[in-house]
């Protein structure tokens, strides 16, 4: 009796943890590029009286797949329109969505600058260890983008987000990388200007339920969208 | 003694069962999804192919120095019973439980170029591990070698010391009784011990990526390879992950009897 009891509880357990935490606090799902900000988007959310709200972060690709396979969500935003198209082709967003914020990318080195990087071409030098993203999400193929005209990138190492990038390259690990200007900016990177990487950038696009409207509204011009720029994002017309 | 009866083995069915689901019914969520008319042309495509390649030589590789290296320590280990042998077995133990990208992170400040270690390999012998083939064996010997030392410990537990003593008596040297007397008979142990090396290798994903990165040809194993694909050709992913679940389950199969019996 005790084992059966014992099964009873784990199971009850499992549902009581399984189950969401509070059906009436927006569930967002953002691209993992905004959660190094996560504090200071709750402060701003409850301070402007939207309220609480659940974060689930993940690759945009992740979050979509995540979508169609039935996970719930109040709100959807992508770190690109690719993939927010994705979700709209699938029918797990809500209308056509917005654009909330852009970022882009920046040449980014490791403390002190050893491979001597000037340019967006120095990017093609085999002598370096140059890191990117993978061109299957979104900041490799912002990458692929930006230097598509201008330098064939001599990668050594493709990962599969921006942030395991940002690491690597504020360890010193790597030489020279694309990366978001809020990452390079948040780890306290070194930037190379270059005039190219100025004209290509992304969009954050969003989608909301009725649930998730009030959220949604606060990213496209409200307290989320403050820290959002202040965190160095961009506004959309920029 | 009461034989055992019927009662008690019901209720160890019911938690039983659900272990077996637990286990079971995710492997066949992901064959029932599975691209089975285009599984075959979905594994020889050339970016699985060089990934097949990346990962054969990575964990025949991770295998073998996972061997080379444990077996002196399980013998080490089996042999002594201080605290300082439970420290070490502990030490050992570590990438058991670690999150592979925690080893992999501590990999990196470690072996890295501007690493604790990494900096003098670096000046002295200009060689950078991260980023490189010879990384990527690093990083899966890092997670394989418990497997290899606690297979083969318990197993020269098991073993006692009786043959190696009888050899000492004929004059053997501890080494040439270790070489001669200790390994033969472990034998079994021992190719458990390898296989299961061979497959947690296999499947490595987290201290790879993070300490050896992800470049078609050099880096990219079959697990990365998954991975990507899942953000790009979900199918193909599934496909890929067929391969890897029936090699890991031939592999267990094999080892039937060897590893759990023989201990």
């Amino acid at each position: 009796m005790a084992l059966i009891g014992a099964v009873a509880a784990i199971v009850i357990a499992l549902a009581v943890l399984g189950a969401r935490g509070d059906a009436d606090t927006p569930l967002v799902f953002a691209p993992s590029s905004l959660a190094p900000f996560e504090a200071d988007l709750d402060t701003a959310l409850i301070e402007s009286g939207i309220g609480p709200v659940e974060w689930v972060f993940a690759g945009s690709q992740s979050l979509v797949t995540q979508l169609i396979d039935g996970a719930p969500a109040d709100v959807l935003i992508t770190a690109d329109a690719a993939t927010f198209a994705r979700a709209n082709a699938a029918g797990v967003t809500w209308d056509d969505g917005r654009n909330l914020v852009t970022n882009r990318l920046v040449l980014a080195v490791a403390p002190g600058n050893p491979g001597g990087i000037s340019s967006l071409n120095d990017l093609g030098r085999s002598d370096l260890l140059v890191g990117v993203c993978a061109p299957e999400v979104p900041c490799g193929r912002l990458a692929m983008a930006a230097t598509n005209s201008r330098v064939a990138i001599d990668a050594d190492t493709e990962e599969t987000n921006v942030r395991a990038l940002t690491t690597k390259l504020a360890a010193g690990e790597l030489d020279v990388g694309l990366v978001y200007r809020t990452d390079a900016r948040a780890a306290g990177l070194e930037t190379i200007a270059d005039d190219t990487l100025r004209q290509t950038t992304t969009a954050y696009r969003g989608s909301a339920n009725p649930d998730g409207a009030g959220v949604l509204a606060s990213f496209r011009s409200g307290a989320a969208h403050a820290v959002l720029l202040e965190a160095g994002f961009l506004d959309v017309t920029t | 003694m009461k034989p055992p009866t019927a009662r008690p083995s019901a209720l160890l069915l019911i938690p039983a069962g659900a272990g077996l689901l637990l286990v079971a019914v995710p492997v066949i969520g992901l064959l029932q999804r599975a691209p089975w008319s285009s599984l075959l042309d979905r594994l020889t495509s050339d970016t699985v192919l060089d990934a097949i390649q990346v990962s054969v030589t990575v964990s025949v590789t991770a295998a073998i120095v996972a061997a080379g290296l444990g077996l002196p320590l399980a013998w080490l280990l089996a042999r002594h019973d201080s605290r300082l042998a439970t420290i070490v077995r502990a030490a050992v133990l570590v990438p058991m439980v670690l999150p592979p990208v925690v080893g992999g992170t501590a990999l990196l400040f470690a072996l890295g170029r501007r690493g604790l270690v990494g900096q003098w390999l670096d000046s002295w012998f200009g060689i950078s591990l991260p980023f490189t083939t010879a990384g990527a064996v690093v990083a899966a010997s890092f997670v394989a070698l418990p497997f290899f030392v606690t297979t083969v410990e318990a197993s020269l537990r098991q073993a006692g010391t009786d043959l190696e003593e009888a050899a000492a008596v004929t004059g053997a040297g501890p080494l040439t009784a270790f070489v001669t007397v200790t390994v033969p008979a472990s034998r079994d142990a021992i190719l458990a011990g390898l296989a299961l090396a061979w497959a947690r290798a296999l499947g490595e994903f987290g201290a790879t990526i993070t300490f050896a990165g992800n470049l078609a040809g050099r880096t990219r194993t079959l697990p990365l390879e998954i991975f990507l694909a899942l953000e790009s050709d979900p199918e193909s992913a599934i496909a890929v992950s067929v391969l890897l679940l029936s090699i890991s389950f031939a592999v267990l199969i094999v080892l039937r009897g060897r590893w759990v019996s023989r201990g």
